[in-house]
Parts: C-alpha cells; structure tokens; sequence
C-alpha cells in the first residue's frame, strides 16, 4: 500500500451512511458492521475513490492529531477493510477530479479530537449461509432429502 | 459421499435464460404429470397485500399439512391470481423431480442456487428437507415440489412458500422482512432484531391485548411515501422454556409431541383468528431487548442501530434482492421513528408500551 493506493468497496457489500454512523454487511459472508466518528469519514472518502494521501488528509483537516498517528490510524484501517474483505485494491485509472464532499478545511480550532477508527463486527448472521455439506445423490442428481431437524 | 453429477445438465450459464426456461417447463410438466395421477387439482385462494393468490396442489392432504399458516388470508377464488404456485409431492404421487438444471457445486447457501436469482427464473432448493421452489417473474407462475406431506419441516409449516412469495414481492416493489408486526388498522410497530431478541415472544404476548397480530418473524413491507406493513402467516414460534411467561398460549400448541430442541408452532388463525390483521400503516420499528425491570419502556434509538437490527437478516433471506431489500430498509429507518422496546418481565406491559406510544403516533381524525 503507497500513498496514492485507491481501493474500492466489494460488490457483494451493501452500505448505508447516516449521520456519523454506518452499517455495512459483507452479503457473501453475512457478516455486517458499524462504524461512527473518523472511520464512517474514512469509509466515505474511500468510497470516492480517494488515494490514501488523501483519505489522510482530509481526516487532518478534521481532527486534531499528528500527522504520523492519523496515517497510521488509516493504514491499519485500511487493512481491517481489506481483511473483513469490505475492500479491494483499485487497479482503474484515478478519477480526474478530487473525490466529491472534500468540505472546506476546519479552523484548527474546530478540528475534533481524533479516536481511532474502531469497526464494530457481528457475525451473528454465519449460521443462515452456513452450506450444509451434499453426503449423497439420488439417481437423478438431487442431494438426498434428509430429517431436517428445525432451529 | 459426493455421488456423481448428473448426466445431463443444462448450465445456466450457458444460454442462461433459455436453460433455466426449459427446467421450469420441465418441473411445471412434473407437477402436471403429478395431478393427472393424484385425480387433482385442488385449489385454495388467498389474498397477500391485496394481491389474490392462488394455490393449485395436486392433492388434498399436501395443502392441508401445508397452509395452515395461511388460513387467515383465505379468499374467495378471483378471475385471475396475481401469484399461481403449483405443489406436489413425490411421495403420494409417485412423479419426481426432473434432473437439476445445475451441478453439485451451484448448491449455495440458504438454498439459492447459483445463477439462478437474477434473470427471469428463480430457483430454490432445501438442502435438508428437499423442498424445491422455482418461479417464472414473466408469467408470475410458481411451482413447489416437496418428498413428503408427512415430513414438512417446522419453518416451513411456519413460513409456507416463503421464498417464492419474496420473489413475488420483489416483483411488486415489496420487501419481505425478518420481523415481528403488531398494531391497529390506522397503524403498528414493525419488532426487530436478530434471533432471540424477543420479536416473537412480544408480538405473542400482544394477543392478549387490543393490539392485532400481523407477524412473528416475517412479513411483507411496502416501502412507500406511507409505509405499511402485511400479514403473510399467522403463526407464531416460542421456545419452550418461553411459555411459563405467556401461558395463555400452552392450549394453542400445535406441535405438542416436538423434539426437546424444536419450537412450539402456534397456528393462531386455528384458536385467535379475531386478533389477526391483514395489515397496518407502519408508524415505528421497535428493537426488542430484555431489560430485566417490571416493567416496559420506549427508548429512541438511531436510525442506524435499527438498520443493523433489522436489515442483516433480512437481506441475508433474500439474496437475489439483497440490495434492493437493503436500501428500502435504509428508507424504512429514516422514514419512521425508532426505539429500543426494553421489555419488562410483565409481559402485559409490552402491549401497554406499545399501545401508548400508537396513541402518539396515529394520527387523530
């Protein structure tokens, strides 16, 4: 991953942004998340196709912390995503123009205070993909019915 | 042991519609085969979303085991169904399944099969159960093929023909939702949560109340400028050790004989029928989750924590529609007002709460 490394959300990945909140599901896995505060940001500007360079500056111009700590916060970040397989690495050409929704800079005096991304995971969901395995074949190709014991 | 593919396969993906057509045909050509031996049809209409259904079944006993669920939205027959679905079972009629159009490895999870839940046919299999459900959007026609009558699994004398009618809904700009459904016909509350957060056993312990019933854990949403909410099942499933605190409901249990681990199925349309509602206007979704006091409250929650609630295991029934079930739900939360229902341990007090926050809610005319 370099500074202008692009990543784009996964297909089988459905998402709402509200306020400052999140909720993402992984559809393949049926794992879902939320987020709030600097990583529903984050999530944003990726969405848009921003460059890490930018992801992190525009995080800079929001919250107050060093510069080193903010981009440490969007690699590891950014690494989480790429692990719950929420993103991948964007291999198409840049966008000609900056990401859409950059908002003017805060006045250092209006930049928050930075907490770390912090993406809340719940795989309560597992148990309905969960594939029953095929053990038998009927004579015409159907998996063979079995007492299905109920939840 | 995995046996071996079948001979002959017509893989979706090559010539996809055209393929997935002509398995259709083929097990419709069963079904029909299957009510020519079983002297058949016998029919039942019913209306869904002010929409008539009809079901054909090739005989009596199979509608009989099956459609309990949906016995209060029984109707009289119309000139033409919105929905037809053909039922038939292998064993009483002796007519199987034609060969899957697919191979072993387009058995997905939650019985999708791969390659077909985008295009004109939607097919469905039950890896457990053997239950098969295809349908054609075209001709909004549906076949559903089961081995035995004897055999049909607690979900889905629960939920019947749930995922055809998903498919159906889907087709008519409705969303079908993992959640409970209780209120008065100028408007209710939609209960939702992941498994055993206590949609159930809220919206049952609603019956004893002027509260109607419109669902357990599914139902069909209509996402529109005025949300509403309707009633596709009228049963209702507890957990065994849930009955000591709604006792009233010990008499209505249909499964009485059930494995330790299995649920009692209540067929409230065989004991309650006046306390169940074709539908409402939705006026708020409520977050069921144990609180411990006496008593039940109404605490607002945000838009973004009843979407997690509710819309995870909604979208995941529903993989063909997924997106479109995802992001009508995402309206639905910005739309209503939302709460977390902190439920007493009196179970009257749920409905209490309830009824209060409607007297609110509803407008006054």
């Amino acid at each position: 991953m370099t500074s202008s490394t692009r990543f784009r959300i996964n297909k089988k990945v459905v998402h709402e942004a509200f306020e400052d909140e999140l909720v993402i599901i992984n559809l393949d896995n049926g794992n879902y998340y939320t987020l709030t505060g600097s990583g529903a940001e984050m999530w944003r500007y990726i969405e848009r196709r921003a460059t890490v360079r930018e992801v992190v500056d525009a995080i800079a111009e929001r919250y107050t912390a060093e510069r080193s700590a903010l981009q440490s916060a969007v690699d590891t970040f950014l690494g989480e995503l790429q692990q719950e397989e929420l993103i991948s690495l964007d291999g198409s050409a840049p966008a000609a123009q900056p990401p859409e929704g950059q908002s003017a800079p805060n006045a250092i005096a209006d930049r928050l205070p930075f907490d770390a991304p912090a993406l809340h995971k719940y795989t309560d969901m597992e148990q309905l993909l969960t594939l029953d395995p095929i053990h038998e074949v009927d004579e015409s190709g159907w998996p063979s019915a079995r007492t299905d014991r109920d939840r | 042991m995995i046996g071996s593919p079948p001979c002959e396969s017509v893989r979706p993906d090559q010539g996809k519609q055209s393929g997935a057509l002509a398995f259709f045909q083929s097990v419709q050509r069963a079904y029909d085969r299957a009510e020519t031996v079983s002297g058949g049809p016998v029919e039942r209409w019913y209306t869904i979303a002010g929409a008539p259904v009809r079901l054909r079944a090739a005989n009596l006993d199979l509608l009989s085991c099956l459609t309990p669920a949906l016995g209060h939205r029984a109707s009289a027959p119309e000139r033409e169904a919105a929905l037809t679905v053909s039922l038939w079972e292998s064993a009483a009629s002796g007519v199987a399944l034609p060969p899957p159009a697919w191979g072993l490895d387009d058995f997905g999870p939650g019985g999708e099969i791969r390659g077909y839940n985008n295009g004109r046919i939607r097919a469905a299999y039950q890896l457990g159960s053997g239950i098969l459900s295809v349908y054609d959007s075209a001709t909004r026609r549906a076949v559903y093929s089961l081995p035995s009558s004897r055999r049909i699994p607690l979900h889905e004398r629960a939920a019947p023909l749930r995922t055809i009618f998903q498919w159906w809904g889907a087709g008519r700009g409705l969303i079908q939702a993992h959640a409970g459904a209780v209120g008065l016909p100028q408007g209710g509350v939609l209960l939702a949560g992941g498994s055993g957060a206590g949609k159930s056993n809220s919206a049952l312990a609603c019956l004893e109340s002027p509260l109607f019933y419109a669902s357990d854990d599914f139902c069909l949403l209509s996402p529109a400028a005025e949300p509403a909410a309707y009633s596709l099942y009228s049963s209702g499933k507890a957990r065994t050790g849930d009955l000591a605190r709604l006792p009233f409901l010990r008499p209505m249990v249909s499964n009485p004989t059930r494995p330790a681990d299995e649920k009692a199925l209540f067929l409230l349309n065989e004991h309650r029928p006046e306390r169940l509602i074709s539908g409402f206007p939705l006026r708020a979704i409520l977050l069921p989750r144990v609180s411990g006091r006496p008593g039940t409250a109404l605490r607002p929650c945000t838009a973004a924590v009843a979407l997690a609630a509710l819309a995870p295991s909604s979208v995941i029934l529903a993989p063909s529609s997924a997106d479109a079930t995802f992001h009508a739900l995402a309206r639905l939360v910005r739309q209503l007002p939302c709460f977390y229902l902190e439920l007493g341990t009196d179970p009257a007090s749920i409905a209490d709460a309830i009824l209060r926050l409607l007297a609110r809610l509803v407008p006054q005319h």
